[in-house]
């Protein structure tokens, strides 16, 4: 709901991508001290801290080998394992007309294709699979930035619905505070917009 | 659950912003692709399309993936495969299932908390090949490189796996053939020699099919080369085929006739049959005499006792329908065949019963003939037996050197157990110059190893657990055994144990049971992701070849277990990476394929190779021994076997026939062995009495010991599996599951009615042990209990309960558990299903009012190896079932 205001201003455009990519660090990657540092700004801070109250306890924690080894379980445990909440549209989805997600994967690489960008088969992540929130986050990301008008309906299309199921998924899943004020902050900013 | 509105938002993006001015990009890089308008879920003119080879089950069938942005659009059938002929089965869709699943494990895992506690965190690869190689180094610089154990389920690599176990000096390469086929590939070998341990019926010819418990139609290895055949020659040449089956398999409910049959009886049908044909005089003399390595009146007066009325007494079938069945069987010669499988051989007495069975092709002299019993080339081609002027199709060089069997005196020899070292130091040559241990080869099945290494996967645990070997590392390979081997929970307790096994290494696509166990996890490439060579027996009659190639990069960090294994090698060092010098394993596959008459982009772009001209694989036994190869041969004058002499070694190249020599069959008499005294032989050095019926020189029925005396309130449980299904590694496909994903009690309604049960009930079903030389056998206490609910099917036998074995998963994520909890989030007025977390795709979740993903019921059923061979007798259980 939030992206289709943003996305006709370019002004908010450019925060959003942020966001989005921040979203789509988020669910690839273990936290790490760019990423505390982010967290840690006092206003973000506030709202996961209203997302999930045991954010601070994370956060105000020294990030010692300890604090690590916990943050690294909790990422595995959140978005790698089968008992966790895979960030992808597999998982989530269940559009009786795609059952297969060729039409979603395959509208994902259309966009890919179009803005230039390809697939990293390189870094923690490697080849990440088509439906992945975290690829959908980036096209959105870039189309704010090139194209903000577009972006809303890219989001209602490919990432809606399914991406705020999977963040409730992952709230009430995930035993770590900051995955769990991300899926209440997924849960509400990909919920499809009333009709 | 908390509501952020678009106040928070903006804040929230403004920070983010603010702090994070430069943005990675994590997941994407630039490109300078084509942009192209087109979104079509599937572009013929823009997809790609290249051959491989299926895994969605045993078959391994020729198809072809059309690739478009870099996922698989669809799999069909490659018309090139002269196997296939072009076609495929739903279970190839698998292969998309379970490479996209969301769930797949992607990233090399270690775990965090106690084995088995599910706590894991990511780690690089060269943490995990690090860690693994340092563990592996440290056992072959101790010298007991033995105590690596390397465990595959489905190890589709021809060898690839062994070039790492033979160079780094184990012989604990163990698979599970004893859960699946060595009672049914012993007597084929016993019959026809090592190098036939499976069949190729000439069904496209064949005018009568006798099929004892096989089940091509849904799950049996080549069973869609063979149903495609077979449903041809049923309607273009009327063929008929009979089923001796204990429940209405698909197969069966296509059969001209379906005889329900007592569990564990086919072998006294079958002898019972031979009985008739040679009364009625329909035997092929002639070919017997030529061709069999026992005179006929021997096995006359051997079978005489086996009466249709003593068939009908012990199977239920009616004599006279097994008097005409023979009949018309033995005038449809040599234009008929035999056809077994589970059903006959996973028994106590199954090797005999399928000994009997082919003893029917041989009587009536079908064997190798057009439309008949034949038999093709079945492994990858060294000029083996039946591959003779075929390019060879071999790992490149260079080969590890084999490993020396375990003999008095070595320093293995010495770690085994006394009483171990008594029976294998008084072992004959036959089976002392293959013995490595209790594990690779144990010395009370001397069969499961003696034609090649079959091992008894079931044993693994329990003898890990008696102490009867060390672990040291032990790496699991695409394995269900934790959920799947019978008293699975055996498995799962050793498993846990890190006194009996210290270090776990799981390799698998997906988190199964058994990775639930390991300490670490490393994430395999799919069957689309992977190179593998392919060569199977083809029931066309032709060999050929075909390969298996990547339709794109691994997802995540994903990577073939070639290059796992390369990796490790190179770590391990101490010459293993002489063995592994590869960086590009295409590269390998070329030369793997270097004398296959096709340039390499043109066999790859076909994905099959075979020779067109070559004439098909009939009577290959009578086939003359060409002039060049007989150059300073000798013939033995007892046995007219033909030798030579070669790098030192006498080697039998064909027998003497008329004034010819011919090939013979690769036997050591050259001839069929109806007759076979290995059974014997094996029997006198395991200490198994001569008069069991596993010890028998000649094809011999005897009931199962623990059905001989079950009272009116016992029942057969036997287990099956689905034509959409491949074991239990399917569970998770989704659309296989969407199909089949329980697994109710089937029941005869009139046994139902005398239990006073209703489609649905509930019941208890208690599982007891074996009666007679095998694992724990006699113990009175149960093997353990399930509860389920029945189906009543009519055309079960009336006195067996069947149910599959596939479900009742508690791993392999969301699809094989059918879990779909809830989300408490639910707004008013929602749809449960619109709500909860897969929007209601998994529709069986019992979350969603569905009936669930059914039960695990391999912990019931009792680890219970044939003896000599070992093989499971999945279907011997005896049971009683109580209404809840």
């Amino acid at each position: 709901m939030f992206a289709a205001s943003a996305s006709s201003n370019r002004a908010a455009a450019l925060p959003l991508a942020s966001l989005y990519r921040f979203i789509a660090r988020i669910t690839v990657t273990e936290l790490d001290p760019p990423a505390l540092g982010v967290l840690r700004q006092p206003a973000i801070r506030d709202i996961l801290t209203r997302c999930d109250p045991q954010v601070p306890q994370v956060l105000d924690a020294p990030t010692t080998t300890a604090w690590r080894r916990d943050a690294d379980e909790a990422f595995t445990a959140a978005f790698l394992l089968p008992t966790g909440a895979p960030p992808r549209a597999a998982a989530w989805r269940a559009d009786g007309s795609d059952p297969s997600l060729d039409h979603l994967t395959s509208g994902v690489a259309h966009q890919m294709r179009r803005l230039g960008l390809e697939r990293r088969i390189d870094g923690h992540a490697g080849r990440l699979p088509l439906d992945h929130l975290a690829l959908m986050l980036e096209v959105a990301a870039v189309q704010l930035e090139r194209e903000p008008a577009e972006a809303s309906a890219w989001l209602g299309t490919y990432v809606h619905g399914w991406a705020a199921r999977w963040g409730r998924a992952l709230a009430e899943r995930s035993t770590y505070p900051i995955y769990r004020a991300f899926g209440v902050l997924c849960a509400s900013l990909f919920e499809r917009p009333a009709a | 659950m908390t509501t952020l509105n678009r106040r928070d938002f903006i804040r929230l993006a403004s920070e983010i912003g603010a702090a994070w001015s430069v943005a990675p990009l994590l997941a994407c890089r630039p490109s300078e692709g084509e942009p192209t308008a087109s979104i079509d879920p599937i572009d013929y003119t823009r997809a790609t399309t290249t051959p491989t080879i299926c895994f969605g089950c045993t078959t391994h069938c020729g198809v072809i993936g059309r690739v478009q942005d870099g996922r698989v659009r669809r799999i069909e059938g490659n018309p090139l495969d002269p196997n296939t002929q072009g076609t495929i089965c739903g279970k190839a869709e698998g292969m998309i299932s379970y490479t996209y699943y969301p769930q797949r494990v992607l990233y090399p895992l270690r775990r965090v908390g106690k084995r088995g506690e599910g706590r894991w965190a990511r780690i690089s690869w060269d943490e995990a090949l690090d860690e693994i190689a340092t563990r592996l180094a440290a056992l072959r610089d101790a010298g007991t490189p033995e105590q690596f154990i390397f465990h595959y389920g489905r190890d589709k690599t021809k060898g690839f796996t062994q070039r790492f176990t033979n160079a780094f000096g184990t012989p604990n390469r163990l698979n599970r053939r004893s859960i699946c086929s060595s009672n049914r590939r012993v007597p084929l070998m016993s019959f026809y020699g090592r190098e036939f341990e499976w069949e190729s019926q000439d069904l496209a010819n064949t005018r009568y099919v006798i099929n004892f418990g096989a089940n091509p139609m849904e799950a049996y290895q080549g069973g869609l080369y063979m149903v495609r055949r077979l449903m041809d020659a049923r309607v273009d040449q009327g063929a008929r085929m009979v089923t001796f089956e204990v429940r209405p398999s698909a197969t069966a409910s296509i059969s001209d006739e379906y005889h329900v049959v007592r569990p564990g009886t086919d072998g006294v049908i079958a002898l019972a049959m031979a009985n008739v044909i040679l009364e009625e005089g329909l035997h092929d003399a002639e070919f017997w005499a030529r061709w069999v390595n026992v005179d006929l009146d021997e096995v006359r007066a051997h079978i005489e006792p086996y009466t249709p009325q003593l068939a009908e007494q012990w199977s239920g079938v009616p004599a006279a329908d097994i008097r005409r069945i023979a009949i018309e069987f033995a005038q449809a010669a040599p234009r008929c065949c035999t056809m077994s499988n589970r059903g006959s051989a996973k028994h106590y007495n199954g090797v005999q019963a399928d000994r009997a069975i082919r003893m029917l092709d041989a009587l009536v002299g079908n064997v190798g003939r057009e439309g008949g019993f034949c038999l093709s080339s079945l492994r990858m081609w060294k000029n083996r037996y039946g591959q003779e002027g075929l390019p060879v199709i071999d790992q490149p060089a260079p080969h590890p050197p084999s490993l020396e069997p375990w003999r008095p005196g070595t320093r293995q020899f010495e770690t085994l157990p006394p009483e171990v070292q008594e029976r294998v130091a008084a072992f004959p040559e036959a089976f002392a110059s293959k013995y490595y241990g209790e594990l690779a080869t144990p010395s009370e099945y001397p069969l499961s190893y003696h034609y090649y290494n079959m091992r008894v996967g079931q044993l693994v645990y329990p003898y890990i657990a008696q102490g009867r070997a060390t672990v040291g590392v032990y790496m699991s390979y695409t394995l269900g055994a934790s959920y799947g081997y019978p008293e699975a929970a055996v498995a799962r307790e050793v498993l846990a144990d890190e006194s009996l096994v210290p270090f776990h290494v799981a390799i698998d696509i997906s988190y199964s049971e058994q990775a639930a166990l390991a300490d670490i996890i490393l994430p395999d490439a799919t069957s689309l992701e992977r190179w593998d060579a392919h060569s199977t027996n083809n029931y066309g009659l032709v060999p050929y070849t075909g390969i298996r190639q990547p339709l794109h990069e691994p997802l995540g960090q994903a990577r073939p277990v070639q290059i796992i294994l390369r990796d490790l090698a190179r770590r391990i060092g101490g010459g293993m990476d002489a063995y592994f010098d590869f960086e590009d394993l295409e590269d390998y596959y070329r030369e793997w394929y270097r004398e296959v008459p096709l340039d390499w982009q043109t066999f790859k772009a076909r994905g099959i190779w075979y020779d067109e001209q070559r004439p098909l694989d009939y009577e290959l036994y009578e086939r003359e021994v060409p002039q060049d190869e007989l150059e300073g041969s000798t013939t033995d004058p007892d046995t007219s076997i033909v030798s030579v002499e070669r790098d030192g070694k006498s080697v039998v190249v064909g027998i003497q026939m008329d004034d010819r020599v011919v090939r013979g069959f690769p036997t050591p008499s050259r001839k069929i062995q109806v007759k076979d005294e290995i059974f014997a032989l094996a029997a006198t050095h395991t200490g198994l009495p001569l008069t069991d019926i596993n010890a028998q020189v000649l094809p011999t029925f005897a009931p199962v010991p623990e059905h001989e005396d079950m009272g009116p309130e016992d029942f057969h449980l036997t287990t099956f599996k689905w034509n959409v299904h491949t074991q239990g590694r399917s569970a998770y496909w989704k659309y296989q599951t969407e199909i089949v994903h329980t697994n109710q009690l089937f029941i005869h309604p009139e046994s139902a009615n005398d239990l006073g049960l209703s489609n649905g009930d509930e019941v208890e079903v208690t599982v007891f042990r074996p009666k007679q030389h095998t694992y724990r056998a006699g113990e009175s206490e149960p093997v353990g209990r399930f509860v389920n609910r029945v189906r009543l099917l009519p055309g079960m036998h009336p006195r067996v309960v069947a149910c599959s074995h596939h479900a009742g998963h508690w791993e392999h994520g969301s699809i094989a558990t059918a879990d779909d909890e809830h989300v408490s989030s639910a707004q008013e007025g929602m749809d449960p299903a619109e709500d909860s977390p897969s929007a209601g795709s998994i529709w069986w979740s019992k979350d969603l009012g569905g009936v669930g993903n059914g039960i695990p019921l391999n912990d019931a059923l009792p680890i219970n190896p044939t003896p000599l061979v070992g093989g499971q007798s999945w279907f011997d259980n005896v049971c009683r079932i109580r209404k809840l």
